[in-house]
């Protein structure tokens, strides 16, 4: 392959591009840099070593010798210097390494001193002011970043290194962060002059909150400040820096990972979440503790979501096929298991729990797991229940039960829940219904039901607050001792063979 | 709950036993009673304040009240009362914002027996309006069920 060559759209005057490199040369720009205020924008350009590209921009200036440069480029701050030898990516690598990630393609981010945007202003300024018709039209953004040159360097140079390819949408991430001690104090005349800008917000979701100086905050006042007023508040060209910015960390982040199931609770006595009351235990595990340890054992995450189709309360048994749920796994170690592996993960789970067992463990998409909250709503379920009644029972009575269909009932919101949830009344329909007499005063219930409805609320009534119920329905006091539910008629995640409970 | 200790008992193990029965009520199950004696020191208009375990109250007559107790027949009951009318009461939110404000003192409604006679209902606890029991103005004898077996009694929550 034939060395590629400088190709510039900014002038084909060979002499004026001298003159323009020199200028770029004397306020101590890195050879690279250069190439990126020339304009430009080969990628093959930036992938070559520092020494052609050096030997490069030494032909446009006509010299000899005047690289490698020993002093920190005032616009990079060495990010294209010293940080984009192979010695600092071995330390990229180590760093990675050490982590022990599995990952299957990676991407690179790079977080720069947020002062580099206002050297980078500072130099184009200049340069308009020495050129104008070269650079008049010219904005940042006709440039090649910093952060695009460097990951056209070290992007093929890591990917080889770590062995794994380079993909724009990797859902794995390194990120490199560097910082400069003085890049606060150069942004701070920004802030005295466009205060309105740098208000620091309260909110308490945000989370930088000791970070007056954003990337999009100096972006706005850089561009709402005359080129006049920025002259006389700032260096133009800027002034040489004392020393290169430091390279701070290596973080390397994995997007989320989710393992979607069934779960089967048998005890009346877990929740299916963690339950706190005034910041007080109450119970000594939940269904999702209980699912959760385990998958994050094998999965190594940081964080787990658990989420569910639905939930059923404390005293309130999940048998038949299960309800499905999922994890999401923020930041996970390990993203692939075989399928013995799931299988022997799901074993584990039910081996360690005699109260929850789990089925259809596997690994979904993010876009699947819609399907979860989507079926919450729309999709019915089954329930029985153990009911007492204040008269004796026939089964005879029982029977008409059998004839109402598509029952709708207005149910306010049960006092039970009332302090949390706001207060309305809910339309909600019991498809169908049977009954089976256990004694004179005991029968048991079987419903099928619009998802949410609250079915020990249609039993005793709530006070009458939800209408009809059985109450009115066979005419005597009624109320429910046991709750189980015996489907929840959704078809996600998909059945797996060989996995009994 | 803010509430005269002098005039509340515990009297839960008045409800242990209701014959047929193999197991507790749904007011049993979730409610602790605390009794009010001589609501606003009329004698022996007793109140039966139901609390949920989520702190939501439910105001209820006592079986000693004399309207619960001598079985009186209502003509009406109103939730008029003081120039105020509770049925205005609109909650919103969890928070349940815009909730009338309630002292031990506030009224609630006001019965009328046929025999003549006139209660008037207080609040008896500190809290906020959630709802009255609308039931009570098509079918005002609910009112003389007894306070445990659900379905008639008269409904106010609180969150005191």
């Amino acid at each position: 392959m034939a060395a590629p060559t400088i190709q510039t759209k900014i002038t084909s005057n060979a002499d004026l591009l001298r003159e323009i490199t020199e200028t770029l040369r004397e306020i101590g720009c890195c050879p690279r840099c250069i190439l990126r205020y020339i304009g430009e924008r080969q990628g093959d350009v930036y992938r070559l070593t520092t020494q052609e590209i050096e030997k490069m921009v030494e032909s446009i200036l006509k010299k000899e010798n005047v690289y490698p440069l020993t002093t920190p480029c005032p616009v990079c701050l060495g990010i294209l210097q010293t940080y984009i030898d192979e010695e600092f990516l071995q330390k990229i690598k180590n760093a990675v390494e050490k982590d022990d990630y599995e990952f299957k393609t990676f991407i690179c981010s790079l977080t720069i001193p947020v002062c580099i945007l206002v050297r980078e202003h500072s130099v184009l300024i200049h340069l308009q002011d020495k050129f104008k018709d070269e650079y008049e039209i010219m904005t940042l953004p006709d440039f090649v970043s910093i952060k695009e040159a460097w990951k056209l360097r070290c992007g093929p140079l890591l990917s080889n290194l770590i062995n794994v390819p380079f993909d724009q949408k990797s859902m794995f991430d390194i990120a490199v962060l560097f910082n400069y001690e003085r890049s606060d104090k150069e942004c701070a005349f920004l802030s005295d002059e466009k205060p309105d800008i740098f208000i620091k917000r309260k909110s308490k979701n945000f989370r930088n909150l000791d970070e007056t100086f954003t990337r999009n905050n100096v972006i706005k006042a850089l561009d709402s400040m005359s080129e006049d007023l920025f002259k006389r508040l700032y260096k133009t060209p800027p002034s040489p820096p004392k020393s290169a910015c430091n390279f701070l960390d290596i973080k390397c982040s994995h997007e989320p990972v989710f393992v979607a199931g069934r779960y089967n609770k048998y005890s009346r006595e877990l929740s299916q979440t963690p339950w706190f009351i005034e910041g007080k235990r109450k119970g000594v595990s939940s269904v999702e503790e209980e699912i959760c340890n385990l998958i994050k054992k094998t999965f190594r995450y940081e964080e787990g979501r658990f989420s569910a189709s639905g939930r059923e309360d404390v005293d309130v048994r999940m048998l038949g096929s299960g309800r499905p749920f999922v994890v999401e796994m923020i930041n996970p170690r390990k993203i692939t298991v075989t399928e013995e592996e799931m299988i022997l993960l799901q074993q584990e789970i039910n081996k360690n729990s005699t109260d929850v067992k789990v089925q259809d463990l596997q690994i979904v998409s993010k876009e699947e797991t819609n399907n979860l909250k989507e079926g919450e709503m729309e999709k019915t379920k089954c329930y029985s229940a153990l009911c007492w009644a204040a008269e004796s029972l026939t089964a005879d009575k029982l029977l008409k039960l059998e004839s109402i269909k598509d029952l709708v009932m207005q149910q306010k919101t049960p006092i039970r829940v009332l302090h949390r949830r706001p207060l309305a009344t809910r339309e909600r329909t019991i498809h169908s219904m049977s009954a089976k007499l256990q004694d004179d005063h005991h029968f048991i219930l079987l419903l099928n039901t619009q998802a949410g409805t609250y079915i020990k609320e249609f039993v005793h009534g709530d006070f009458g607050r939800s209408t009809p119920n059985m109450c009115t329905l066979l005419d005597m006091e009624c109320d429910i001792l046991t709750l189980d539910v015996e489907s929840v008629e959704l078809e996600w995640p998909k059945r797996l063979e060989n996995n009994h409970i | 709950m803010e509430t005269d200790k002098d005039h509340v008992t515990n009297a839960q193990s008045e409800y242990k036993t209701v014959t047929g029965k193999t197991h507790l009520s749904v007011v049993e199950r979730y409610y602790k009673p605390k009794y009010i004696l001589d609501c606003q020191a009329n004698e022996d208009e007793d109140l039966c304040i139901l609390t949920h375990s989520n702190r939501i109250c439910i105001i209820t007559l006592a079986s000693t009240h004399p309207v619960v107790r001598d079985q009186k027949t209502i003509k009406q009951i109103s939730f008029k009362v003081g120039g105020i009318d509770r049925l205005n009461n609109k909650v919103s939110g969890k928070g349940k914002r815009g909730a009338q404000e309630l002292n031990a003192g506030s009224p609630i409604c006001k019965i009328a027996c046929v025999d003549g006679e006139e209660f008037t209902v207080y609040s008896g606890i500190k809290g906020q309006l959630i709802e009255v029991n609308e039931c009570l103005i098509q079918n005002p004898n609910l009112i003389l069920k007894k306070d445990q077996e659900t379905v008639g009694t008269q409904i106010m929550s609180g969150v005191p």
